[in-house]
């Protein structure tokens, strides 16, 4: 079937040309148009509460509902983000921090995760449309979500019973161990795992087992995200009082091609996505922020 | 959005991607009248595709009661609601709107998001009548309080609610058979299948943190034999088989024959316009309002052939390939008496005869020295 609704280059277009390609310059309505890395010796790569990060200038970054294609976010719930960005010789951190009332890092099929990503041009920054890049001109996005940081904190993949403590089945083929048959340790064979469809298929989202709360993904337009072959960035969350700081950090020296060049003296830019889990916010259902100038020192 | 043809509201109507027949479309037919709600299709679904955990509560195969049996809750009731009334003119057109004519702004279709508890009681309503039997009125004579069992997979529409609503594209219908799929490999798990699907026949995984849905036993299927759920009906209440693109019905298909020639088997709410390809015989004593709504206009129509099936011969043949045999029917033919069904190859896969040789036998066991208890 061919798709005949691509929701409109144009609005795409309008939007950039009334923000500009770094975003309006005008800080009352819409914040900063500009993210300083500071230099530092060790960045906190994983720590977003280090005292490091009073080196770096905050950035405000407004956000607005994604408003460019189907499925649309209705209603915004989180206006703005908090943004310093801190680097060393092996990365940039970037620390983001938001209000948020309700710590949501469950997923069932009516709750959803808060979430969280940065953006980064592969190519050149003035030629990359922000709302996930195109076949000339790719994006790299580093996400975070609070389910992985649960995941992650607790050392397991969240299990059934977490949930709903009475939920079983009779038989779980070719599970071993004794009830609850824990997911992360009672379906280690390739039998046991013929339920999981998407784990056997390697679908990233599956992964049973997760080191970072983070994924590194490519992405050339609309429904294109793909995970990288080669995982290596960090990241950590940490929910308190009302409050996400969350730090995403994206190595400088990789092999990876899909990488954004990061070399001291470059201006490049950063654009944002936030994801509100209690207002069911999701995939395309987000908050986001188009390209802000980062100068890398 | 397209414009696309949707025989079943016989009219055109608005979907996200322009009109694409598969070559065939796998179709089914169930027979409400002969289904006893035992639940062995929903067994043999969940043992072969939804054991796993996270899958706990996924039935990609059930069988509610109606009026009052929902899996999940509520599902048809709430959409009905949502989308309003609409009224099918004497032609046999819907006029009222489809779930991508009443997509609120910002969405690809109508439709709702089940909470999870909303699967939690998969038999609720389970044997519940539509009302109370008055008192005494199983001793005078047939009453009118009813219900039905209703059973109930995914069907593989030709104008899926799921793949419109998938940002990803992560969903996809096969062109040789129609078949619909969620591809395991890109889902991201964003649901918006799940809320868009008017049937609620996509299940979130809570453990792979992705949907899933039923995949109408491809594996089988490419080996050309019928699927689990129908393979396993104890009371013969299913067909699967294709059907043929719309004007090239071909009278000794039995899909094309009870469907779309005889029209004997009708769509689950066709109003709601993905074109289903699940076909039901309605219950022949259920009201007839009631079914209207959940089959479309063609209900007494479809019932009286039903009714007529004994006395017409090439009708009887096709409803005898109903469970008699694993193989996918492809042609069917009446030869004397006796029906037959032939397979892909077209080698002959069953001979049902219409009316079942009676023996007697005697009912004491002279070999064995016992007595039988069932001589007929």
């Amino acid at each position: 079937m061919r798709h005949t609704t691509a929701l409109p280059l144009l609005s795409v277009l309008t939007l950039l040309a009334l923000g500009g390609c770094w975003g309006s310059g005008d800080e009352k309505s819409v914040g900063s148009s500009e993210l300083k890395a500071a230099k530092t010796e060790s960045a906190p790569i994983s720590d977003p509460r280090s005292a490091l990060w009073n080196a770096a200038q905050e950035t405000k970054v407004a956000l607005m509902p994604q408003s460019i294609v189907y499925p649309l976010l209705g209603k915004q719930s989180v206006t703005s983000l908090r943004v310093r960005a801190l680097l060393d010789d092996k990365w940039l951190a970037v620390r983001l921090e938001w209000d948020d009332r309700q710590r949501d890092d469950k997923l069932e099929v009516d709750k959803f995760t808060d979430a969280i990503a940065i953006e980064m041009p592969i190519g050149d920054p003035q030629k990359t449309n922000p709302m996930m890049g195109s076949k000339e001109y790719p994006v790299y996005i580093l996400h975070w979500k609070a389910v992985w940081q649960k995941d992650v904190d607790v050392g397991h993949h969240a299990d059934v019973q977490e949930y709903h403590p009475g939920y079983w089945a009779d038989p779980y083929p070719f599970v071993a161990g004794r009830y609850p048959y824990d997911v992360s340790e009672s379906f280690q064979s390739d039998n046991a795992r013929r339920y999981f469809a998407a784990t056997s298929v390697g679908n990233p989202i599956a992964k049973l087992y997760r080191q970072w709360p983070v994924e590194e993904l490519h992405a050339e337009g609309f429904g294109s995200l793909a995970d990288h072959n080669f995982q290596d960035a960090q990241g950590k969350g940490v929910w308190e009082n009302g409050k996400w700081s969350v730090v995403v950090s994206v190595p400088r020296q990789t092999a990876d091609k899909a990488n954004p060049a990061l070399s001291s003296g470059v201006t490049t830019a950063i654009a944002f996505a936030l994801w509100d889990g209690s207002n069911q916010n999701v995939g395309g259902r987000k908050h986001w922020a188009p390209f802000v100038k980062v100068v890398l020192p | 959005m397209s414009k696309v043809k949707n025989i079943q509201l016989n009219r055109e109507m608005e979907y996200p991607y322009e009109e694409s027949r598969p070559r065939r479309q796998i179709a089914y037919i169930f027979d409400t009248n002969k289904c006893i709600a035992c639940q062995t299709c929903t067994v043999a679904c969940k043992t072969t595709w939804t054991s796993g955990k996270g899958q706990e509560h996924t039935f990609f195969n059930n069988v509610e009661t109606k009026p009052y049996g929902f899996y999940p809750h509520g599902w048809d009731v709430k959409l009905l609601g949502m989308l309003g009334p609409g009224e099918w003119d004497g032609e046999g057109t819907y006029n009222g709107k489809t779930i991508f004519e009443a997509a609120p702004p910002g969405e690809r279709a109508l439709g709702f998001l089940p909470e999870e508890e909303d699967y939690a009681s998969p038999n609720l309503g389970e044997d519940i009548s539509a009302g109370s039997v008055p008192q005494g009125a199983f001793f005078q004579n047939i009453h009118n309080i009813w219900m039905f069992y209703m059973a109930r997979i995914c069907n593989h529409c030709t104008y899926p609610g799921c793949l419109a609503a998938c940002p990803r594209k992560a969903i996809y219908k096969r062109p040789e058979d129609g078949i619909v799929l969620v591809d395991q490999s890109r889902c991201r798990g964003y649901r918006e299948c799940v809320k868009a699907c008017p049937y609620k026949k996509i299940f979130y995984n809570m453990v792979t943190r992705v949907s899933e849905k039923c995949i109408g036993c491809f594996p089988l299927i490419e080996q050309g034999e019928q699927p689990q759920c129908v393979k396993t009906c104890i009371g013969k209440i299913r067909l699967q088989g294709f059907l043929s693109k719309p004007g090239e019905e071909k009278e000794d298909n039995p899909l094309d024959y009870l469907i779309r020639i005889r029209k004997i088997a009708l769509p689950l709410y066709p109003q709601f316009g993905t074109e289903p390809n699940v076909y039901y015989i309605p219950p022949v004593h259920v009201p007839r309002l009631f079914l209207k709504q959940m089959f479309g206009p063609g209900v007494e129509e479809a019932i009286a052939a039903y009714r007529s099936a004994p006395r017409d011969k090439k009708l009887l043949a096709a409803l005898l390939m109903f469970g008699n045999t694993p193989k996918i029917i492809q042609r069917y033919a009446v030869e004397k008496e006796e029906a037959v069904g032939f397979d892909g190859m077209l080698q002959e896969a069953v001979r049902v005869p219409f009316t079942e040789p009676f023996f007697q036998r005697d009912f004491f066991d002279k070999k064995h020295q016992v007595y039988r208890h069932n001589i007929s």
